[in-house]
């Protein structure tokens, strides 16, 4: 393994941002900022295009600072860092006027806790991005690309793309003075096929907390994603109706991530936006059902020391048999509510607010063998491909779109393929149907988050297979 | 930092550039009820630079091919000149290993630029006074404003390519998100969230307006969620779509009259044929408009720095011409048409009101409306629609809606009256058969 480098950027801005905190501190009763550095690349092949780009969208280098004062917060985004003595007073001077433009009735928080912590990791990865030539790189891929191609005549369109980013990021207050470094990476496999009128597309991804590691990884399942496209050239609808369904880890993590991950986000809480605050203590799923979020809970992508908020990593149990247990918070949204944060306080980019972000979430593995999951189906659908989810934590609503499933009649899984399906429901009633869980657990974070319609972050979620009984579409 | 980079890119012989710089300033708020929760300032300036490389090998049958490879890399703030020399130097060396087919960077604009300048808005200022003209709509009894979040943001573009574009604009665009909380008498307090966005050229009062119209829909939206009942089975009936999913809905004929989607072969879409499948449907009439007043993707020139006009694309239902920029434009032989996403769909011949005489499921708001741009799937939960059996309108929730484009295009009826959603100007309500429908059993 080895070690990621810290990033030289931020080394040498830091004393800088270190000076700008101790001068804002003559203003403000707590201030602290946050620097990042993530540097990322995007290669991606097809059939005809190739191209290498900057990160996905998930590259960014800049700075916030966050000044509070008097009940109110106030931040500051910015990407040009003053380099001397004149200017950093001027941009001091610049915050301390915008924070002082309050208007209107405030919402009060507490005057924040700034606690003594010094603390630097650096995450490892089997190959460092910078090993690789961009030569190397896209050669494998347009092997992959190739190999794709070959498995049916139908393919039209092959898309191979690797994403990775380098993560680096310093906090600093009074009292704190944090460092990381780490790397992410997700990976797509991607099949579209065409007979006569019809065009299907599926994907195969693949992401953890790792380097160029991930393209060896991307031959498994290669010629089955091309297969299974092929054979959603004859899928039919879904036909609407409540069903037993077996749901994959991957659907599970969907599931988990829109039914109690969204719900869960304290900063709902404040703005009596979840319905969970009510059922804190109470059944909400079935007893066979136990559900966590952090960004310590496992190593994967939304893996990390401290949050965007210099709040250390934490696992919170959400639910523990089917109980309603905790919710997970950033900093403001805690100490509104007097509860500790949980390290669940995420930005965008350093340009954005921090909210209550969800990390790594899922269901945890139980002891029921997948076999007998589908035995005990007499007819009903296994849900393998999530595509995306929509959360509703006021209405306890809940959408997930999958590109297919299979039928199971008789405790067998079929041929017969639906295309698309749309898993909707109240999401206690969901989760409470859950009979069984199967002892596997497997993660997936090549997407990412959005909470509401925007505020990406990445994350992963994941789970055992289980099965309940569901309203698709 | 732009001089620097441009002084820099002059010292590397036969490599081509496109280089945008974004200046942005964006001033937010964050409100829980009527309380400013935090306020927030955003000052920026971002470089993204494109290097391309042109090289020349033999294609299997030994025939001399030119290529052209590119590596995009964002140059932020204080990168220094050495750097800069070292992130040229290595983009210069992948672009080697990017083979693409041969194509040209976007030409200098012979007109004069289009200059916004008469728009100068304080960004603050319009923070403050959409604000203020938001929450007057915030005086009901059994509803309230739960939250919601500003966004004023301008943005100030240059583009430079080494192909002698050199063009500046400006935008002021506006994003609001909010919910709305409503107490039914036998649902208890409900919730229905929306997001806006707008951009300022239309002027702050007019603005304003539209913010309140949107905001006092959302209050009606969810005093009849509060009343809804679960959405029964309704077999097979002509269903209504209205609001903002119609821009999804239609932005499936926009994306497969896309170059780049042909020159992929994911879109089976040729010019002089029907888009649709025929039958007795109304037809469709697709415009891509980039100076939209009202849109927040409006622009004078596309990404590359191509100047844009509008282009009828799709008239009568028949694919007059593929969009697409210089370079998947240049794969297929055609004129570019820059890369624009503002599409105005022409209105249909019958009014919204004659649509809803007959029996209908009419779906107003969705969790997340979706369609695949190249399967043609689209599907989505139902938060709130208005169920007509014949004799009375019950408005409806949960269950979804799942079909394919393809099912629906012989049935497809859009009204007469028009309605905008940022980028989307079109019918305001349409009709289709063969959709399927979940219902809450």
């Amino acid at each position: 393994m080895q070690k990621v480098p810290a990033s030289n950027f931020l080394q040498e801005k830091k004393p800088w941002l270190q000076k700008l905190v101790t001068m804002l501190e003559k203003e403000f009763t707590y201030v602290s900022a946050l620097g990042t550095d993530v540097m990322g690349k995007r290669y991606s092949v097809s059939n005809k295009v190739t191209s290498i780009s900057d990160g996905g969208g998930w590259s960014e280098r800049g700075f916030v600072v966050r000044v509070y004062k008097d009940g109110c917060y106030f931040e500051y985004s910015f990407n040009n860092m003053p380099e001397n003595t004149a200017e950093l007073e001027a941009l001091t001077i610049q915050i301390t006027e915008s924070a002082s433009k309050q208007s209107g009735t405030a919402f009060l928080y507490p005057q924040p806790v700034d606690e003594p912590l010094v603390q630097t990791y650096h995450g490892e990865v089997e190959e460092l991005p910078g090993n690789l030539g961009p030569d190397q790189i896209i050669a494998r891929m347009k092997n992959l690309n190739k190999k794709m191609r070959d498995v049916s005549p139908l393919v039209v369109e092959a898309s191979v793309s690797v994403s990775y980013a380098k993560t680096s990021k310093i906090f600093v207050s009074t009292k704190k003075d944090l460092e990381q470094h780490y790397y992410w990476a997700d990976a797509y496999l991607s099949s579209t096929v065409r007979r006569e009128k019809t065009t299907r597309s599926l994907h195969k991804s693949f992401s953890g907390m790792m380097g160029l590691e991930i393209l060896a990884l991307m031959d498994s399942g290669l010629e089955e994603v091309v297969q299974n496209a092929c054979k959603l050239l004859d899928a039919k609808p879904t036909p609407p109706g409540e069903y037993d369904v077996i749901c994959s880890p991957d659907a599970v993590g969907i599931i988990a991530h829109e039914a109690f991950g969204h719900g869960v986000e304290l900063d709902m809480f404040i703005k009596n936006r979840a319905n969970a605050k009510d059922y804190m203590g109470q059944p909400v799923a079935s007893p066979i059902v136990r559900m966590h979020d952090g960004a310590k809970a496992t190593r994967h992508v939304a893996s990390y020391l401290f949050d965007d908020e210099g709040n250390l990593a934490g696992d919170t149990t959400i639910i523990e048999n089917g109980i309603l247990k905790a919710g997970i918070s950033d900093a403001l949204s805690a100490a509104a509510l007097g509860l500790s944060p949980t390290g669940n306080g995420r930005r965008q980019a350093y340009s954005n607010k921090a909210y209550s972000r969800m990390t790594n979430t899922f269901i945890s593995p139980g002891t029921d063998k997948l076999e007998d999951m589908i035995k005990s189906v007499k007819h009903g659908y296994l849900i393998e491909d999530a595509a995306s989810g929509m959360e509703d934590p006021k209405d306890w609503g809940i959408q997930c779109m999958f590109t297919c499933a299979r039928e199971i009649i008789d405790g067998k899984i079929t041929d017969n393929w639906v295309a698309p399906v749309v898993m909707t429901g109240y999401v206690p009633d969901l989760l409470k149907a859950i009979t069984m869980v199967s002892d596997d657990f497997e993660f997936s974070g090549a997407g990412g988050c959005g909470k509401g319609y925007k505020e990406w972050v990445k994350v992963s979620c994941g789970g055992p297979y289980i099965k309940t009984r569901a309203r698709l579409g | 930092m732009l001089k620097l980079l441009l002084d820099t890119l002059k010292t590397f012989e036969g490599v081509e550039y496109l280089v945008s710089e974004t200046k942005v300033r964006r001033v937010e708020s964050f409100n829980i009820r009527q309380k400013s929760e935090m306020r927030r300032e955003v000052v920026t300036t971002d470089i993204a630079l494109t290097l391309y490389v042109d090289f020349c090998e033999n294609d299997e049958s030994g025939n001399q091919v030119n290529y052209r490879g590119s590596y995009s890399v964002d140059i932020h703030p204080g990168t220094s000149a050495e750097e800069l020399h070292e992130i040229i130097t290595q983009g210069v060396y992948a672009a080697g290993f990017v083979k693409n087919a041969y194509y040209p960077l976007a030409p200098a604009s012979t007109e004069p630029a289009v200059q916004n300048h008469s728009l100068d808005i304080n960004i603050s200022q319009a923070l403050e006074s959409l604000q203020v003209a938001f929450y007057e709509c915030d005086v009901h009894d059994k509803g309230h404003i739960s939250y919601s979040e500003f966004f004023i943001t301008q943005r100030d573009e240059r583009k430079i390519n080494s192909n002698g574009v050199d063009v500046v604009y400006t935008t002021y665009n506006a994003f609001v998100e909010t919910a709305v909380h409503w107490s039914g008498e036998n649902t208890g307090e409900i919730e229905v969230c929306e997001s806006y966005r707008f951009s300022l050229d239309m002027g702050i009062d007019a603005a304003k307006a539209i913010l309140k119209e949107r905001v006092n829909e959302l209050f009606l939206t969810a005093s009849k969620k509060a009343e809804a009942v679960p959405t029964p089975v309704v077999g097979n009936i002509n269903i209504l779509l209205s609001g903002e999913c119609l821009g999804t809905f239609f932005s499936y004929y926009r994306s497969l009259a896309n170059a780049r989607l042909v020159y992929q072969q994911l879109s089976t879409f040729k010019e002089g044929e029907n888009v649709q499948c025929g039958g007795q449907s109304d037809k469709i009439n697709l415009m891509l408009d980039p100076y939209m007043v009202g849109s927040t993707n409006s622009r004078p020139y596309d990404d590359d720095g191509l100047a844009l006009q509008n282009h009828n694309i799709i008239a009568d239902g028949k694919l007059l011409k593929y969009s697409g920029d210089t370079r998947f434009a240049s794969y297929l032989g055609i004129e570019p048409t820059g890369n624009i996403t503002n599409m105005h769909i022409t209105g249909g011949t019958v009014s919204g009101a004659d649509m809803r005489k007959a029996p209908y499921l009419e779906l107003v708001s969705f969790s997340d409306f979706q369609v695949h741009p190249i399967t043609g799937d689209f599907g989505s939960e139902i938060r709130l629609g208005f169920y007509y059996d014949g004799t009375t309108i019950v408005p409806v929730t949960g269950g979804s809606i799942s079909g394919n484009m393809a099912k629906v295009h012989d049935s497809l009826r859009m009204s007469k009256e028009e309605k905008q959603f940022n980028g989307y100007k079109g019918p305001a309500v349409i009709c289709i058969t063969g959709a399927s429908i979940s219902a809450v059993v």
